[in-house]
């Protein structure tokens, strides 16, 4: 299921690489370095202005089906697909009558 | 007592700097001899031909105990989605299973890794919603074949592995017996596993 399309364009979108490095320093100065995994997975943190209430609903039932541990496919501006799950719960606010506030929406991939 | 590793390996352990994660691949034979390959990784590993799986586990440090403990090794496993789960009820916990671990670098997934081998058996094991935790233990020497062939005259001894490698057999029979006339009908006698000329008659034990 993949994250809904909503009436809005995004704020921003951040992307952030885990960082899967193991390192031991050494009193030498110079220290030893390795990654732990082959692939470097990414957090994409998506913020909003306002949304108005129909897309506030769309988000909440989404989050509702795949929760914090269903993975889903979002797709960014540039037609790239991440298939990601939900890192916490949605937490928003009524700034006035209709339109709704998120907190940024973190996901993570898989 | 040191490990024979290829140049390759020796070149890639020794950088400071390293290009390629160094990972842990897992073949568990359970009992009913179902094969699980799995690689703590986050994506999945294509090693001696077979894919290992991306699940998450840790190892824990090997025991080594001065107060006459057995050695061996904790491995956990995630139990959140229950993957696991249908092995260990069915199986009795899946005790006595064979666990090899093998670590391998994922640059250099084609080099000889038979000495970054060790096998286990499992112990005892524990689960809960989110951990199936083994308890690895030596493998029990008494169970081990001894002496290693079985020197006859009229059995080949790689009839437990037809078409392995000792064997090497690749024609379209499906079994074999093990006997002479087995192997000539599959023309592949120069591979035979028996011994033709001890006596076919009696047996002798040596040492």
């Amino acid at each position: 299921m993949a994250f809904p399309t909503l009436s809005r364009y995004p704020l921003g979108v951040e992307f952030s690489r885990e960082d899967s490095t193991i390192s031991t320093p050494l009193e030498a100065g110079y220290e030893n370095r390795r990654p732990r995994h082959t692939r470097i997975r990414k957090t994409i943190n998506v913020e909003y202005d306002l949304l108005p209430t129909g897309d506030k609903n769309a988000l909440l039932a989404h989050q509702d089906i795949v929760q914090q541990s269903t993975s889903f496919v979002y797709t960014d501006s540039n037609n790239v697909e991440y298939t990601v799950y939900y890192i916490t719960p949605f937490r928003f606010v009524e700034v006035y009558k209709g339109w709704w506030k998120f907190d940024v929406i973190s996901m993570r991939e898989v | 007592m040191p490990k024979d590793l290829s140049l390759n390996l020796i070149a890639a352990k020794n950088e400071l700097n390293q290009d390629d994660p160094w990972l842990a691949l897992l073949d568990i034979v359970l009992p009913d001899a179902t094969h699980l390959r799995l690689v703590n990784n986050t994506e999945n590993i294509t090693f001696g031909g077979n894919v290992y799986t991306a699940f998450p586990f840790s190892l824990g440090v090997n025991k080594y105990e001065s107060n006459s403990t057995i050695p061996g090794m904790i491995l956990e496993m995630s139990n959140v989605t229950g993957a696991l789960q249908q092995y260990l009820e069915f199986l009795d916990g899946a005790v006595d299973s064979d666990i090899t671990i093998t670590i391998v670098n994922a640059g250099l997934l084609t080099e000889d890794y038979s000495e970054l081998q060790i096998t286990f058996k499992v112990i005892s094991t524990t689960v809960t919603s989110t951990w199936a935790t083994f308890n690895l233990g030596a493998p029990n020497p008494l169970r081990q074949r001894y002496p290693l062939y079985v020197y006859l005259a009229s059995m080949c001894n790689w009839v437990s592995n037809y078409k392995g490698v000792e064997c090497a057999y690749t024609g379209g029979l499906g079994t074999c017996g093990g006997t002479w006339d087995d192997c000539e009908a599959r023309g592949n006698t120069a591979r035979y596993g028996g011994f033709k000329g001890l006596n076919q008659e009696g047996f002798k034990l040596a040492k």
